[in-house]
């Protein structure tokens, strides 16, 4: 089994040095580039070793280019990658902009390592995480306010959100959906896909042509 | 034409000048006219006057060389083309202006001297339209005339072509021909229209064309040049002949001339202008004026009157210049000169036409009063005076007094009443035998004083003055019986002072008496009273009733008010009163001291202040001239008499009067004066520093609107009235309610007017009071400036106010702003701060983590500690500047993070839960202090349920109860000791909650509850 490759952009030293330890020392990860600002990471960037990154860890606060701002930069090299935003508190708005633009998670720095490496493993499976306050705020990004009025969204999907909205945690919702919790998590990344269209016409193109399913 | 009709020209037209040919006699009669001085008092040179005319609304209009003068009585103004407020037509220049000619519709039109026609309307006081003798070819306009129907027609004569022409102006202005002649150029032409004929008068005779112009018929009767023609109002059409001496008028049932009258000789070529009015022909030159009666062949010379009068007002002319007569609609006839107009009236009589003569009485020089008048048998009239009787004999003028002495004994003398029976005269209380000179005291055995007497039959009714005792005296058989007077009739039980009156009443059987202080009464003939009418009851003034008299059912009774009328039947009274005035001044009620029947049965009425005649059916009293002798003369009670040959007496403090009725010439009080008309209206215009002058269609004028600027104007009103002087008295509405004194100024003048509606109100009297007022009322709106009207200091109003709306608003947006920005400042600081330390911590975490992971057993532990306390720290930061942030102020921020804290650390101990929300608005807003407190609640609990509970579940409510927020936390744990550490986060959490305002409970009921409510 491939073993998914993880780079970290990250400019505390300590957090990068023990991050990326740790990560090496799970056999399904292998450390991929690590800097500690987006100009370095894009200004190295090899497609041989850079190119083959599965999953980046990218910081929100760092010098130069903010995490944010180089998501897109990143995406337009790396069209393919999984990026996982790290944030030291979750601010919904920061994170929405980080999710509309590209990126498909987020975990908070306070997070322990293992909780850290158990999101790059949903990740690595193919889903997400989203908190009932980011649902909330990508329904009234998306859908002015209300879930019924996510026409580009699935049954399913519209289904997910809204319980997300209303807060009730992934296994209760694959229970009552009787789906399974990384069917959920899958759901979830695929919403993210969504919000990073720039509008509803752009949406509903992506969705006829079947980049959105 | 037929022989017979010829032979009846000549026999109707010689006759007649045969007999006038005759030398008639005229006598000279004393003048009974009089001319009276007719002030114009313009204040501009009116000029040399040439035609008189009245409009509709009485004015009079002259016409001059200066222009058109327009005079109401008391005043007079000029339009004329060079006059800015009275202006006449467009023109600069002034030209004479000449004949008058009146149409049926009021409308005047006007020669001027240039040939041109002015048609002026005198009531809307407007030119409405002019032509000129060059719309007919150069004819020269010699005269203008009207018809009946409203036609205007125009006498022209052409020089150069020899023709006369009269022309009918059509509706279009133009001249449309309806006859020509030939002219002979030595000949004076005069033209008129009278009937249904044009005439056209010349030396050599007279034509007389129909109106259509198609009939023409010649009289070969030469007329005067110098003497003017005269038509009446009847279309009879007078003129006079060529010897000066013969009147000629058209007779339309001969359909000829005939002669209508024949000058006397004595009056040729004294005068030019004549004017007939029914037999009076008025006959007036330069320096003469006469009046001559058809009738009774008389002659009244006015001439030296005019001429003196004349002189006085015009003392350097030369002369009188005559222009002629004008006869006024209402009959008054005036004289009018180039330069002055009198109005001819019938002279004022003397007083002594009607004062009695009297013959010294010895002893006696000042004037007599005169009292009671009695007649005997042989119609001789004895009248009474204070000191005697005076008697005039049948068939003579003057009275002659009596010898009565012998009969005045005592200590009074005076006398009050006086009656006459069979050969008998009763003279207070003394009965004289007019034939031996005896005479008989009836009551007591002297002269009394005031007596007032009735007589019926034989029987004298007698009332001594202050005696109480009614007399009743047989004079057949000369028994008295007394009777006491009912002591209730007069006040305090007193006895009745001065009775003025007793007459019988109705039945017969009663006696009304009249008294100075005690109103009137019906008394029984033995003195009982049966009825009073007291002055609260009749509404006289001090309780003084005089004269009587009884006309069936009517009482009717002189008092200090008027005259009084008193139903029998129903008890009801009426005051006729009839104020007047001295000199214009206040005004005082007339005392009627008697009432005196004429033959009509209406009353003369001697008062306090003339003698007035009073129409029973109309209620209405009449009045002499306010010169007439009787006019003003204060007569005495009880001193009114009729003789049996239809002659008046009335005593009065100044003789006796007498007069039989046709002597006398009463009149209605005066009518109310006409309208008040406003002539004009002068406006100060501010801005361009002039005036503005409206003179024309003023009566019209519904209000006036003046911009403000316009804010002092003038006023002119003028009422027509010619025999009274005119004053005015006016009030501003809006300015003051109070009116002004009545001054004879006809102008009003309001200066310094502020924006504002007002009603200008006018009143016109003849005398100083609003007896017979006319009134007139104006609506004066001046505009305010437009920076103060309503809807512009609406609209200041508004815009401030709007601009004050968001001028405040962007205050509280800026306001607003800084508060966000602060916060929003703050909670960057505080993120900012929190990134870099949670970074730092979050690498501290990792580290002791992976150094934990390569350590010792005995060193893990308090590296995973290191570990574990550095996300701590991190958390509580985190919940810090959550708490701050401004954007996390809804409730549904508060349970994303209970619901997030719950998730997390629930798990840790595989705790299930179950947080559910009742009627909680999540989008509404919390206060920051209560979101953090309640979230520290709620962690504390959680944190406590992790930590010490031995639960597996729990249940967490979040419900907003209307008046309350309740959470509460439920565990289905089993109760265990709370620990030290547990009652302080209990006791914590109490305080928290009674912080904001709410309260926490914590118990034990199958399994621990926390219940916090807000």
């Amino acid at each position: 089994m491939e073993k998914v490759k993880v780079s970290l952009i990250e400019d505390n030293k300590v957090i990068r040095e023990n991050l990326a330890g740790f990560i090496g020392l799970h056999e399904e990860f292998e450390s991929g580039v690590i800097h500690e600002s987006a100009e370095n990471f894009l200004n190295s960037f090899i497609p041989e070793t850079s190119g083959q990154t599965h999953i980046l860890l990218l910081d929100i606060g760092l010098p130069g280019i903010s995490g944010l701002d180089a998501i897109p930069l990143i995406l337009e090299k790396l069209p393919g990658i999984n990026i996982i935003m790290l944030t030291t508190y979750e601010e919904e708005d920061v994170i929405l902009k980080a999710l509309c633009s590209g990126a498909c998670s987020y975990i908070s720095k306070k997070a322990s390592l293992e909780e850290i490496i158990e999101a790059l493993r949903i990740v690595a499976k193919g889903g997400s995480y989203m908190s009932p306050s980011i649902a909330r705020e990508i329904v009234n990004h998306l859908m002015g306010g209300r879930v019924s009025k996510a026409t580009i969204l699935t049954d399913r999907q519209r289904e997910i959100l809204q319980k997300l909205v209303d807060g009730k945690s992934y296994p209760t919702i694959a229970s009552e959906l009787f789906i399974s919790v990384e069917t959920v998590r899958t759901h979830v990344k695929k919403l993210y896909k969504v919000l990073q269209v720039n509008n509803k016409t752009e949406a509903i193109t992506q969705y006829m042509k079947g980049q959105i399913r | 034409m037929s022989w017979s009709k010829l032979i009846w020209l000549f026999i109707s037209f010689t006759i007649p000048a045969f007999i006038a040919g005759q030398n008639v006699t005229y006598k000279f009669i004393p003048p009974q006219y009089e001319l009276e001085h007719l002030k114009l008092n313009n204040t501009e040179d009116p000029g040399r006057l040439y035609d008189i005319t009245e409009d509709r609304q009485g004015f009079i209009w002259l016409t001059s060389n200066k222009g058109l003068q327009a005079f109401d009585g008391n005043h007079t103004i000029s339009y004329r083309n060079d006059s800015k407020l009275y202006k006449l037509t467009s023109d600069s220049s002034v030209h004479s202006l000449y004949a008058f000619t009146k149409l049926p519709d009021g409308s005047l039109w006007i020669q001027e001297e240039n040939s041109r026609m002015l048609h002026f309307d005198p009531v809307k006081r407007k030119l409405t339209e002019s032509f000129t003798g060059d719309a007919i070819n150069n004819e020269l306009i010699y005269h203008i005339a009207g018809s009946n129907d409203g036609g205007l027609f125009v006498f022209t004569v052409n020089r150069a072509k020899r023709t006369i022409a009269i022309w009918k102006k059509s509706p279009t202005n133009k001249l449309l021909p309806v006859y020509q002649g030939y002219m002979n150029p030595n000949n004076y032409y005069t033209y008129r229209i009278a009937g249904d004929y044009h005439w056209i008068i010349e030396e050599r005779g007279i034509t007389q064309i129909s109106l259509d112009g198609k009939e023409k018929k010649q009289y070969n009767i030469p007329t005067s040049p110098n003497y003017n023609i005269d038509s009446d109002d009847q279309g009879r059409f007078y003129f006079a002949g060529a010897d000066q001496e013969t009147i000629y008028t058209w007779n339309e049932e001969f359909k000829n001339m005939v002669v209508f009258l024949k000058i006397p000789a004595y009056l040729k070529g004294k005068g030019f202008d004549f004017l007939i009015k029914g037999n009076k022909i008025f006959f007036g030159g330069n320096l003469s004026l006469f009046i001559i009666n058809r009738e009774d062949k008389t002659i009244q010379d006015l001439s030296q009157q005019f001429i003196e009068l004349a002189k006085k007002e015009a003392p350097n002319s030369l002369g009188v210049l005559f222009m002629n007569f004008f006869l006024r609609p209402d009959s008054s006839l005036l004289v009018c000169t180039q330069t002055d107009i009198y109005r001819l009236k019938k002279k004022t009589p003397l007083a002594a036409q009607y004062l009695q003569s009297v013959s010294p009485v010895k002893n006696i020089t000042s004037i007599l009063s005169f009292r009671a008048l009695a007649e005997d048998g042989r119609k001789n009239i004895y009248a009474s005076f204070y000191t005697g009787i005076a008697k005039q004999n049948k068939g003579e003028s003057a009275f002659l007094p009596m010898d009565v002495e012998k009969y005045i004994s005592g200590e009074y003398i005076s006398t009050y009443s006086l009656s006459y029976w069979k050969g008998h005269l009763i003279w207070n209380n003394v009965s004289i035998d007019l034939s031996s000179g005896d005479h008989t005291f009836i009551t007591g055995d002297k002269f009394a004083g005031h007596c007032t007497q009735w007589l019926q039959h034989d029987t004298l009714w007698l009332y001594q003055w202050n005696s109480s005792e009614l007399n009743c005296y047989d004079l057949l058989r000369k028994k008295l019986v007394v009777y006491p007077i009912d002591r209730r009739i007069s006040a305090n039980n007193n006895s009745i002072g001065e009775m003025n009156d007793m007459i019988v009443d109705g039945s017969g059987q009663n006696l009304w008496i009249s008294s100075s202080d005690n109103g009137m009464a019906l008394i029984s003939k033995k003195g009982k009273l049966i009825r009073q009418y007291s002055a609260g009851e009749t509404g006289i003034t001090e309780n003084t009733v005089t004269d009587l008299e009884l006309n069936q059912n009517l009482l009717w009774f002189g008092c200090r008010n008027g005259l009084g009328c008193l139903d029998i039947g129903t008890g009801k009274t009426i005051i006729y009163k009839d104020p007047y005035s001295i000199n214009n001044s206040v005004l005082h009620d007339r005392t009627v001291f008697s009432i005196l029947p004429d033959t009509t049965g209406n009353y003369y009425l001697g008062s306090s202040y003339g003698l007035l005649w009073f129409n029973v059916a109309s209620k209405q009293f009449y009045h002499l001239p306010d010169n007439h002798p009787l006019a003003h003369v204060e007569f005495n009670r009880g001193a009114a008499f009729k003789s049996s040959d239809n002659r008046y007496y009335f005593g009065s403090t100044d003789g006796l009067y007498s007069f039989t009725s046709p002597e006398l010439g009463f009149a209605v009080t005066s009518n109310p004066i006409k309208p008040v008309k406003l002539i004009s209206i002068s406006i100060f215009d501010n801005k361009v520093g002039a005036y503005q002058y409206l003179s024309d269609e003023l009566d019209g004028l519904n209000n006036l609107m003046l911009e403000f600027y316009n804010n002092s104007l003038e006023l002119s009103f003028s009422v027509p009235e010619f025999y009274k002087k005119v004053y005015y008295s006016y009030r501003v509405k809006g300015l003051s309610e109070s009116w002004t004194e009545y001054k004879p100024e006809n102008k009003i003048s309001l200066y310094g007017l502020q924006p504002g509606r007002y009603q200008l109100e006018v009143k016109a009297s003849t005398g100083l009071n609003d007896v017979n007022a006319s009134y007139f009322s104006l609506p004066i709106v001046m505009k305010q400036v437009w920076y103060k009207r309503p809807w512009v200091i609406l609209l200041f109003t508004s815009m401030a106010i709007v601009l004050m709306i968001t001028y405040l608003r962007y205050r509280f947006n800026q306001k607003i702003k800084r508060q966000k920005k602060l916060a929003d400042l703050r909670t960057k600081i505080s993120s900012d701060l929190h990134d870099d330390v949670g970074s730092i911590l979050s690498g501290l975490a990792m580290q002791s983590q992976m150094l934990a992971y390569t350590a010792k057993e005995d060193q893990k532990k308090s590296l995973l500690e290191i570990s574990n306390m550095s996300r701590d720290a991190m958390e509580h930061m985190r919940d810090t500047v959550w708490a701050i942030d401004s954007r996390k102020d809804k409730y549904e921020n508060l349970v994303d993070r209970m619901r997030d804290y719950a998730e997390k650390n629930l798990a840790l101990r595989n705790i299930k839960h179950e947080f559910t929300i009742t009627d909680v608005d999540t989008k509404k807003f919390i206060d920051p202090e209560k979101r953090q407190t309640i979230y520290l609640i709620f962690k504390e609990a959680i944190t406590n349920i992790v930590k010490h509970s031995n639960c597996d579940d729990v249940i967490i409510e979040f419900a907003d109860k209307k008046n309350c927020i309740q959470l509460l936390i439920r565990d289905n744990g089993i109760q265990k000791e709370i620990r030290n550490s547990d009652g302080l986060g209990m006791s914590n959490m109490k305080m928290r909650a009674t912080k904001i305002g709410g309260f926490l409970t914590t118990k034990y009921e199958n399994g621990f509850i926390v219940e916090l409510t807000i």
